[in-house]
């Protein structure tokens, strides 16, 4: 891996802009929010398609369902869920300040909890697919997922639901210390990036992170040397989907409105966009997928913002440009020009051919 | 001495093909047996069955006593009989050192999955790739090896795990014929001192007559011959498998 120097210059730029951005660039709030969250995309996205190479598009589904999870919670804490969505916006509830403080955490609290049981069950036999077979699948099962939220009348249908709002004072939104609710959760946003990246950064040190690379590079030897490799594959896509359920819960805050295809499980962007950072960083690394999402990120807000109406096909460029010129990504190409700084050498030095096998029998 | 692997009666026919019929063999502890037949005789489809990759049609699989063909591929190993493959299969965007560390042999409860790898692994993967002489190319990536050196890197993955038994499948096709020495000396060596029991399915004749002390013959799947190599070597009906019968 890339040396411990320059990874700490990169996160500290990252810290730098996860407390002063919004002092620095107060109306880019919502950009550096939703930048922290592709990286959450991309880095648990990461997971399975880079560091065990099993591309899914399902990743959404949890996604999705944590933000309803959270945003139902959080309602359900103070009023009558079925009210609220039954009121469509007609009739005003607001959460007392305590209520709305309380409900939230427990709200991301299940959001997480719900996601990662989902991910258990449809992990146990989804993963059982292989290659092309668990994409197709797993791309079913997104779009499955958003036709099942339209069916269900409590979280408003195929009409959606509101998200509470942020609460407030005699008319004027509530200011904390350091801001009011946009600010609030971009810092939200930005510690769930940390809790990711310094989780993630644990699980690839670990052996449980080698072993989702030797199934990536070859999960019939993984199983012929004795790996339980189903274990492995579904208990990574549990930490997947935990984080990506708590990213749904906030970013769901953050719209304020949640809508079943075009908002919760919207794979035709967010599934796509995830699957997009990743490669464009390097897959199956660290730091690939969030410098992918950093890339991303402004090349979606320079084309959203002075090219709308071409964004799609400025997309389309993207991703020829991606497959042709970085197949492997940046961290990839990388790897390719400067071998030495991934360690890979020849180390010349001799060394006496002395084994020592312990057979205990 | 005693059998490690006894294989009774094991048949395995894919539709109307019977790649393994009434197969039975014995394999005594710590001795060195090698396999042999025509291209398409059965070998690698009982090595299959036996390592569990496919379900057997009917028989009986035993190594040291417990009964195999029921189990699952990864429940095998663990058991300490290891096979490697005949087209190499290692994990080529990991090096060499990752390919060797990963294929210790760990116990496989939940409270180990996440276990940091200890430091003294580094010290017995480069010992182990010294052995096979691919020390100087521990830090490479494993995919950039060439087929050859890939051979000698799953042989030194299969040490690593410390099997009981190892069961390779030929360990010297695509190995320079220089190397194939070195690799004859280290697989006796393997054997000699560290007691691993030997299944060697092999089509060089050379290493089998230097290698095995009892030899199989395979044909049309099913088991032609058994016996001493030299037996085997001048056996009728061995010939005949493998020329044509005159």
């Amino acid at each position: 891996m890339i040396s411990d120097k320059k990874e700490l210059i990169g996160f500290l730029i990252l810290l730098f802009f996860g407390i002063f951005a919004p002092i620095i660039a107060p109306s880019y709030r919502v950009q550096f929010s939703e930048l922290w969250i592709f990286m959450v995309f991309a880095s648990t996205w990461n997971v399975q398609g880079g560091k065990m190479g099993y591309n899914t598009f399902g990743n959404i589904i949890f996604f999705g369902l944590g933000m309803y999870v959270c945003a139902s919670t959080q309602i359900a804490f103070a009023f009558n869920l079925s009210d609220w969505t039954a009121a469509g916006g007609y009739k005003t509830f607001v959460h007392s300040i305590p209520d709305y403080f309380i409900s939230l955490p427990i709200g991301l609290l299940f959001a997480g909890i719900v996601s990662t049981a989902v991910a258990l069950v449809l992990g146990s036999f989804m993963l059982i697919l292989r290659g092309h077979y668990f994409a197709i699948g797993t791309l079913g099962l997104g779009i499955a997922a958003g036709e099942f939220a339209t069916t269900v009348d409590i979280w408003g249908g195929g009409m959606g639901m509101t998200v509470p709002v942020w609460p407030k004072i005699d008319g004027q939104d509530l200011e904390l210390f350091f801001g009011v609710g946009m600010d609030f959760f971009f810092y939200l946003t930005f510690i769930l990036f940390l809790f990711t990246f310094f989780t993630l950064k644990w699980l690839y040190s670990t052996r449980f992170g080698l072993i989702l690379t030797a199934i990536r590079d070859n999960e019939d030897k993984a199983e012929a040397m004795g790996i339980p490799t189903m274990r492995y594959k579904v208990t990574g896509w549990l930490f997947s989907a935990f984080f990506m359920g708590l990213a749904g819960g906030l970013f769901g805050n953050i719209n304020g409105y949640i809508e079943p295809t075009e908002v919760a499980f919207n794979g035709a962007t967010f599934g796509v966009y995830m699957v997009l950072m990743t490669i464009l960083g390097g897959k199956g690394t660290l730091w690939g997928p969030i410098i992918g999402a950093i890339l991303f990120q402004l090349f979606k807000e320079f084309f959203w913002t002075y090219f709308l109406g071409w964004q799609l096909v400025a997309l389309g460029f993207l991703i020829v440009i991606i497959v042709v010129f970085f197949p492997e990504g940046i961290m990839g190409w990388l790897r390719e020009r400067r071998p030495e700084w991934f360690g890979e050498i020849i180390d010349k030095k001799a060394r006496l051919a002395q084994v020592k096998i312990n057979i205990n029998d | 001495m005693t059998n490690i692997l006894e294989v009774n009666n094991v048949s395995k026919f894919f539709g109307g093909v019977r790649a393994n019929e009434e197969i039975s063999l014995n394999i005594k502890k710590g001795s060195i047996v090698s396999l042999i037949g025509p291209n398409g005789s059965g070998k690698t489809t009982l090595f299959n069955s036996i390592v569990g990759t496919h379900p057997i049609d009917s028989g009986s699989i035993k190594f040291e006593e417990k009964e195999l063909s029921k189990m699952l591929v990864h429940e095998i190993p663990p058991l300490g009989l290891l096979r490697t493959f005949q087209q190499t299969k290692i994990y080529g965007q990991m090096s060499c050192m990752m390919n060797m560390k990963i294929s210790k042999k760990v116990s496989n409860s939940y409270k180990r999955m996440f276990d940091k790898l200890p430091k003294e692994l580094d010290d017995e993967a480069e010992q182990i790739l010294s052995f096979v002489g691919l020390y100087e190319k521990r830090h490479l990536r494993a995919g950039e090896l060439s087929f050859g050196q890939q051979k000698l890197l799953e042989l030194a993955m299969a040490l690593m795990n410390e099997p009981k038994m190892l069961m390779l499948d030929e360990p010297t096709a695509g190995i320079n014929p220089t190397l194939i020495n070195g690799i004859i000396d280290r697989l006796i060596k393997i054997n000699d001192k560290y007691k691993i029991t030997l299944f060697v399915i092999e089509h060089n004749m050379r290493v089998v007559m230097n290698l095995a002390q009892h030899v199989f013959c395979m044909a049309h799947g099913k088991m032609l011959a058994d016996g001493k190599p030299e037996e085997i070597k001048n056996n009728k009906l061995v010939i005949d498998a493998y020329l044509g019968a005159s």
